[in-house]
């Protein structure tokens, strides 16, 4: 009772500084809670989406004439095979929407929600309809969630497909979760139309446009339910399905980069949240111990009157306990109502409808975690408590303080600044131990928005190659055999608007390694690729590249040789460079095309890539370009590409979804740096109030102490300023390297620009200076006697 | 005739904690002269510090004037505030309050660059000639938690005298010292009076009090008494105490 009194009181004297402590808490816990229920309800969402689809173990796409009877008779008879069954689909060349392309390989099949059954989406976008039974009417076709913000479509607008005979037309019905393949992430895009739509464009199939194709779902036995990937290779080495795919997929990895941006976000929200919390305890300890420094009069009347040393720590540790906890309380309700606003951010990346409820064991497990964490961390900072003797504290105080004056500067020195001037400098300067807290917790502020404000670099366009990896090109002019011989009069008609600055020739196809599956890359020249991390690029026909978590997954470096497959076809490549690349999450491989031709002899380009130096003009001269080869283009000898535009638009969700991403870092970042900024100018007043009573009384004018007050600390948080900035261009590249490995990005390089630089230190030195000034009123409020006796 | 240099009218102060009023000086009336060395008195409780305090500016007053120089100083802004005790008014304390990461020198120097009417340099001699006045100059490089009470205090009348105030405020300056430092303490200021420096003090000890050549006994917020003290010799201070202490007893201390 006795305990309960004195923490009642402190609580109530100190309030400000409590109530600083439970808004940072209710921040971190608000952003735990959140992070923690939206990644397992993600995993959990696709996980039964999944079952309740009935999607199988292992699914293979196959095109053309590939599967044979043969191969279909070796699976059933595989040893791991519990059941395998093969749906038809056809592979269209072009889907469009709105003028929009989709670029993703793109497969039109029915709809047998008796077999597999999806979700369908609301108008809304974000909840769930009753009805997932209802097929698709004949013009009319079902898309994935994803494809709404990728594509910019919505309900009701038209969606055109090539056939032989000419466009086709559908309008779109619903959005449908497609927890398979349906995040945007994903190569390939599964749409649903009615079942006489696909009859008739079936029966209209070819080799160019509309493409047959076999959805083949191998289902596993239970006891190989767990050895997807094992599986996998078994099968593919008996009856080559893998071979003859042109994707395949096992359930668990596509479970995985369905969730991946989840992860991905989730991953660096962790980062965050957990370097709040050090800034968190940093300034709790802080807090403490000026506290103590503050009280020990205090504590030495209750010592004297019989309160022990383990009572008082306790009675402090409780006041930090509460804080803690309410403000973590308060953090789990608010993140009821923002679960929902950040389901919706991910839905048009990962295609799923998550749940919006809170995962209250886990959550509340780590936030008692946290909070256990805080109360042991006060208990030990409380140990100075153990050496106050009541009498000293009570006739004398704290006992004398001395400084070393190694770094002191006398105020009679000649610097030529006033008297207010010298004072900032001495005190800054000479105690500077008082001022190592806030150094480094604004240094650890500044570097961490720094961290966030780069991050925004991936999602600005113009950098995108740098980080994502890839071949910037503004034009693609695809052809045939007739259409190659245009090429050269193209050129001549680019070259009149700008100059052509790379002429290049890419290609993706997957290939076989070690009975996996991986993307390949394959040039032209060698003067195509992009920089290597390591090593070369190839200029052999037997030399590849791998990325970095490509290596690392096969478990091979640079000399090393591997055996890559492709249509029965197989040849031993040695590694010559490693290189960054995000398609496919990282696991990609590239070589040049002579390379490509021990695999596939009969390859070659159909198309041609140009980067121009005029990129402005890009959209001007495909237009120029597609009026005057309009014939061309009408009988598909060549199609002209604005690829400037579309490489912006791909990755729109994507991006978007980091934006927002970004922006919510962001806010926490500042919003705890103005909270901690005020926590530590609140406190370091009080602790000077004293000395600034006894300057005002000597005839400082208000004006002058608050200044001197404020430029203080804005020189302190200058100086942890610039070691934050240091810090941040010391660890940023490899921290963000880390964090967004599960990208393909093994190497973000950092573009350091001024406002990088400034931007975050500028903000934080701002909001000091604020909180300073208004902090330090209480020197005009107060007068010059209370200041000193309070 | 003494020249008059603060005058109080109806001076009043109150506070109120939790809703409930306490008056600590009703209607003080009271004419501080050039040259004396004037002591306030009374009991524990009767407003002493309240009153050296509202005269000096260092607090607010509920009500009443207080006149320097023809205005009346509870008017004054901030800063006019400010300027009076830059330039006007010293300051002793009873807890020394000297700035903890100053030096001795440098706690006297730092008000005397305030009001910037001397060259630094000129502030700096001047500090010097203080501290060896007050006989510290040896120890002037130390910081205050290096040195003693005595010492603190006496840097403390340094600090205040540095830039010629008019009046000097002590508020108990031997409250916190033993007796042979608080006497040490007490000589200089007489010291200082003796030169011409007015001095206002505020005490509870009758021997501090005897310094004095002018005593007012504060009662319940008021001026109830009054009385002036010739210079003695020290033989009859013994003498001179022991009226002092009748007086102060027969007033109800």
């Amino acid at each position: 009772m006795e305990l309960w009194s004195i923490i009642k009181a402190n609580l109530k004297s100190k309030k400000g500084n409590f109530i600083s402590i439970i808004i940072l808490f209710f921040v971190i816990s608000m952003a735990l809670s959140t992070i923690i229920s939206v990644s397992m309800n993600s995993k959990e969402r696709v996980t039964t989406a999944c079952k309740n689809s009935n999607i199988a173990e292992i699914t293979t796409f196959i095109l053309g004439n590939n599967l044979t009877d043969e191969m279909i008779k070796k699976v059933r008879e595989s040893e791991q095979v519990d059941k395998f069954k093969l749906k038809n689909a056809v592979a269209v060349s072009r889907f469009e929407v709105n003028g929009k392309k989709l670029d993703n390989f793109k497969l039109l099949t029915t709809y047998k929600p008796s077999e597999n059954s999806y979700e369908m989406y609301e108008e809304d976008g974000i909840s769930l309809s009753k009805d997932n039974t209802t097929k698709p009417k004949k013009g009319e076709i079902y898309l994935p969630i994803a494809l709404q913000k990728l594509q910019n479509c919505n309900i009701g607008d038209i969606a055109v497909i090539d056939t032989a005979n000419g466009e086709m037309q559908f309008t779109i019905s619903k959005f449908f979760e497609d927890p398979f393949v349906g995040s945007s992430m994903m190569g390939v895009k599964i749409l649903l139309v009615s079942d006489e739509d696909f009859d008739t464009i079936y029966a209209q199939k070819d080799e160019n446009t509309i493409i047959s194709d076999t959805i083949a779902s191998v289902y596993l036995k239970d006891e190989y339910k767990n050895q997807q990937n094992e599986a996998q290779k078994e099968i593919n080495a008996s009856a080559e399905l893998m071979d003859k795919g042109f994707y395949t997929f096992t359930l668990q990895d596509a479970n995985r980069y369905m969730t991946m941006f989840v992860d991905i976000i989730n991953g660096i929200l962790w980062a965050v949240a957990i370097l709040l919390y050090i800034i968190v305890l940093i300034v709790i300890g802080h807090s403490v111990s000026t506290s103590i420094d503050m009280d020990y009069v205090t504590f030495g009347i209750l010592k004297a009157e019989g309160f022990t040393s383990l009572q008082i720590r306790v009675s402090i540790m409780i006041q930090y306990l509460l804080s803690g906890v309410v403000g973590a309380t308060a953090g789990i309700l608010a993140s009821t109502f923002i679960i929902k606003y950040v389901n919706a951010i991910f839905i048009p990346v990962t295609g799923l409808c998550m749940k919006t409820s809170l995962r209250m064991t886990q959550i509340l497990a780590i936030i008692a975690g946290i909070i256990a964490i805080m109360a042991l961390y006060v208990i030990f900072k409380t140990k100075k408590v153990i050496s106050i003797s009541p009498m000293q504290a009570i006739a004398h105080g704290r006992g004398p303080v001395h400084f070393s004056g190694r770094t002191d500067m006398s105020v009679v020195s000649g610097i030529p600044l006033n008297i207010n001037g010298r004072l900032i400098l001495k005190q800054v300067l000479g105690d500077w131990r008082k001022y190592v807290t806030t150094v480094v917790v604004m240094a650890l502020l500044i570097a961490f928005t720094m961290s966030i404000t780069s991050m925004k670099q991936i999602s600005k366009a113009d950098n995108v190659y740098d980080v994502f990896g890839g071949y910037p090109s503004e034009i693609i002019v695809k052809h045939n055999d007739e259409g190659l011989e245009m090429l050269t009069s193209i050129e001549k008609d680019i070259q009149e608007k700008t100059e052509i600055i790379n002429t290049f020739s890419v290609d993706l196809v997957y290939l076989a390694l070690d009975n996996n599956e991986i993307l390949c890359q394959i040039l032209d020249k060698s003067e195509t690729a992009n920089a290597t991390l390591k090593g070369r690029v190839p200029k052999y026909d037997n030399e590849i590249m791998v990325t970095q978590i490509t290596s690392d997954a096969i478990g091979k470096k640079i000399g090393d040789k591997v055996s890559l497959s492709y249509n029965n076809e197989q040849y031993e490549y040695i590694i010559v460079g490693t290189y960054q690349d995000t398609s496919d999450t990282g696991k990609t491989i590239t070589m040049l095309e002579d390379g490509f031709k021990h695999l596939n002899p009969e390859f070659k380009f159909l198309d041609v890539e140009y980067e121009i130096a005029d990129i402005k003009s890009t959209a001007s001269i495909v237009s120029g370009l597609k009026e005057k080869y309009a014939e061309a283009e009408a009988d598909k000898t060549i199609e002209i590409i604005d690829s400037y535009k579309q490489n912006k638009e791909r990755n729109t969700s994507i991006l978007a979804a980091m934006d927002s991403i970004t922006a919510i870092a962001y806010f926490l970042a500042f919003l705890f740096a103005a909270i901690v900024s005020f926590m530590i100018c609140q406190k370091n007043f009080t602790k000077e109030q004293n000395d600034l009573g006894v300057y005002k009384s000597l005839g400082f004018t208000t004006g002058s102490l608050r200044r001197q007050f404020t430029i203080k600390y804005v020189l302190v948080v200058a100086i942890g300023g610039i070691i934050g900035i240091v810090m941040n261009i010391m660890t940023n590249d490899i921290m963000l390297s880390l964090l967004l490995r599960n990208m393909g990005i093994t190497k973000f390089i950092t573009q350091y620009t001024v406002l990088l630089i400034i931007g975050p230190a500028l903000f934080i030195i701002l909001c000091t200076a604020v909180f300073a000034w208004i902090v330090s009123a209480k020197i005009k409020r107060v007068s010059p006697k209370n200041l000193i006796n309070e | 005739m003494k020249k008059s240099i603060l005058k109080a009218n109806g001076l009043c102060k109150s506070f109120a904690t939790n809703g409930v009023q306490t008056h600590v000086l009703s209607n003080v009336d009271l004419e501080i002269f050039e040259g004396d060395f004037t002591v306030i008195m009374g009991s524990s409780g009767s407003g002493k510090s309240t009153l050296l305090y509202s005269l000096s500016g260092m607090d607010t007053v509920t009500s009443g004037e207080v006149i320097y120089h023809n205005q009346d100083i509870t008017k004054l802004s901030e800063n006019g505030m400010a300027a009076l005790r830059r330039n006007d008014f010293g300051f002793v304390f009873q807890q020394m309050h000297l700035v903890s990461n100053l030096s001795l020198y440098e706690n006297v120097v730092v008000p005397g660059y305030l009001p910037k009417k001397y060259s630094n340099k000129k502030v700096n001699e001047k500090a010097s000639e203080l501290l060896e006045k007050v006989g510290i100059n040896e120890q002037k490089k130390r910081l205050p938690s290096q040195v003693s009470g005595g010492e603190q205090q006496r840097t403390c009348i340094a600090r205040a005298l540095i830039n010629k105030p008019v009046v000097i405020f002590a508020d108990e300056p031997t409250g916190a010292l033993n007796k042979s430092t608080g006497k040490e303490v007490l000589d200089l200021l007489t010291q200082i009076n003796e030169d011409g420096q007015s001095i206002l003090m505020v005490t509870h000890d009758v021997k501090a009090a005897v310094r004095a050549n002018r005593i007012l006994y504060l009662e319940d917020g008021k001026i109830v008494g009054e009385m002036n003290l010739d210079k003695f010799s020290q033989d009859e201070s013994k003498a001179v105490e022991t009226q002092l202490t009748s007086w102060l007893l027969a007033r109800g201390w």
